[in-house]
């Protein structure tokens, strides 16, 4: 049987992945920070009125908010470009196989990587807080959640940072292109958003206007997922989902989307791409 | 088509965001023919390498040709590629021979003709730079390709790489394959190839066979003598005068240029003179045109 292109790419660049032992750092990356975080957040609940389980997932959202972009960028943003400029694309290429297939075979090596980075990251300290929260449906369904977004969120930003490997004709910079997008999404989008609502042009957002800007952001449709109902009574930036109207099929789909759109954007590209 | 032709470019031309870089390329490739595309750096070589895999397109003209790119009778073999350094030779053959659903009997026999077989479960990143483009040569061979191309293969080579690499291309030439490679040297090409195409400014300068294009072209065969003492010269250059078409002569070598029908009068003049202490005869060859041609163009 002729195997298939994709899954060759993708196998090989898997191993790849586990011989740089970047596979290996990623799973540590989020175990011990994962834990510290929780380990700490333990300690610090103050007088917000949230409950344990709602302060525990909430900060791993938060982690994986800040980190899990960031991992499948820096993963992913030489995928194509590093490859170009090493010459190996050109023989690649030359190969029975057709670029649609290339690209997804990288694009799910470096995803499955990252979900196996994030499956056993996260096992360790779910594991720890089972014993607190006494392995309740809610807990496992939160948990469940927040692996479940997180490996759509990685998925997102590995078809972003190959989008951007294809556009660019550098590796330095994609890595450049890659931070800026990190900053947009993380920091600033929300930042400009809060500033906008806080200042005296706040009317011309409507609820249902930040409800539809919010679908704009794949970071904001992690956090309306995966912190949920915990988010209501937490802090004020958590708190912009309880506007939120959106059924679960429309969030998660909106993540689908988020995945397919620079994922068709950078197959088409490498289509027209000087070699 | 005719069914030997393999390639038949006609008018072809290549721009890539408005800038030309290819023009009014004609090639035609016969099944079997061994062509060398020569040209020097930014000449256009690796984009018409890049057109004829099939990664490119051209903007304009008429290509005729048999299904051959992206499929298994190419084989191809860039000038720079880094390969995967955590594997060991045999392991990137093998994802290589996947990717061409190649069974993985073959890889052994190619890996031992381009003599790499020694390092196959040794990792890449221990390869020197001739071995790694040994280990590219041999992906290239996968599969049995009909048309094997091949951009500046001897780039960096070392001389006993260079002539495994010449005796690999004249073996399978002589099975029929056809050989397309690109160098901007063109050193032993002869050698190895029927056929060149001269290439500037993204032009075809002249394209032929290689003997027909000496001959055409009417080049000077060469002798280069060195002389026990300069004075010497003189007496030589009297005695042959009215066989060769011109001279050069510095630290007493002295080198007499002439037309390959006065040969054997110009030996068997100078042979008799004494102060001759080494003879080295060159024929005009496929360097001496391509100079020729440069000069002019």
């Amino acid at each position: 049987m002729t195997p298939n292109p994709i899954l060759t790419i993708c196998l090989r660049e898997i191993k790849n992945t586990i011989n740089n032992y970047y596979l290996l750092g990623m799973v540590l990356l989020l175990a011990i920070l994962s834990l510290s975080l929780v380990l700490l957040g333990n300690t610090s609940f103050g007088s917000t009125g949230a409950d344990n389980l709602s302060m525990q997932i909430t900060s791993l959202s938060s982690l994986s908010i800040f980190f899990i972009p960031l991992m499948a960028l820096f993963l992913s943003y030489d995928s194509i470009v590093g490859e170009s400029e090493q010459g190996s694309l050109l023989l690649m290429l030359s190969y029975p196989i057709k670029r649609y297939q290339f690209i997804l075979g990288k694009f799910f090596a470096n995803w499955i990587s990252l979900s196996i980075a994030i499956v056993l990251g996260y096992s360790s300290t779910l594991l720890l807080l089972s014993f607190d929260n006494n392995l309740t449906i809610k807990f496992v369904y939160a948990s469940l959640g927040l692996i479940s977004a997180s490996i759509l969120l990685g998925g997102i930003f590995t078809a972003i940072a190959l989008l951007v490997s294809v556009i660019v004709v550098q590796r330095s910079t994609a890595i450049i292109y890659c931070i800026a997008i990190w900053l947009f999404f993380v920091i600033f989008f929300d930042m400009l958003l809060l500033i906008t609502l806080t200042s005296k042009y706040s009317h011309i957002i409507s609820t249902d206007m930040l409800s539809n800007i919010l679908l704009f952001n794949p970071i904001d449709i992690f956090r309306i997922i995966s912190i949920g109902e915990q988010g209501n009574n937490l802090l004020p930036l958590y708190s912009l989902s309880n506007i939120v109207v959106f059924p679960q099929f429309i969030l998660t789909s909106s993540m689908l989307i988020w995945i397919i759109a620079p994922l068709t954007g950078a197959i088409y590209l490498l289509k027209g791409k000087d070699l | 088509m005719p069914k030997n032709i393999l390639i038949d470019y006609k008018n072809v031309n290549f721009s890539y965001k408005k800038i030309q870089t290819l023009f009014d390329i004609n090639i035609t490739i016969k099944k079997g023919d061994s062509i060398a595309i020569v040209g020097h750096n930014g000449a256009g070589k690796t984009t018409l390498i890049k057109l004829l895999i099939g990664i490119l397109q051209p903007s304009s003209g008429t290509i005729h040709s048999i299904e051959y790119a992206q499929t298994n009778k190419l084989g191809f073999m860039p000038e720079h590629s880094a390969l995967y350094n955590h594997l060991s030779g045999i392991e990137l053959m093998h994802y290589f021979a996947k990717l061409k659903s190649v069974d993985f009997g073959s890889i052994d026999g190619i890996l031992k003709l381009v003599e790499i077989d020694f390092a196959a479960n040794k990792k890449i990143l221990h390869y020197s730079k001739g071995m790694k483009q040994r280990l590219m040569f041999a992906q290239a061979l996968l599969s049995d390709p009909e048309i094997l191309i091949l951009d500046e293969p001897y780039s960096g080579l070392d001389p006993n790489s260079r002539r495994l690499f010449s005796q690999i291309l004249q073996k399978l030439s002589a099975k029929g394959k056809s050989i397309i490679l690109s160098s901007h040297t063109l050193e032993g090409l002869a050698d190895i190839v029927d056929n060149v195409v001269f290439i500037k400014k993204g032009r075809v300068a002249l394209s032929g066979e290689i003997k027909t294009i000496i001959d055409d072209l009417d080049l000077d065969d060469k002798i280069k003598l060195a002389l026990d003492k300069e004075s010497s010269a003189d007496e030589i250059i009297k005695s042959v005068q009215h066989l060769i078409t011109s001279y050069t002569l510095f630290n007493n070598k002295l080198t007499l240029f002439y037309k390959t029908t006065n040969n054997i009068e110009i030996l068997k003049t100078i042979t008799n003179i004494a102060s001759i202490q080494d003879i080295d005869i060159n024929k005009a060859n496929i360097n001496d045109a391509y100079y020729h041609i440069y000069d002019k163009l």
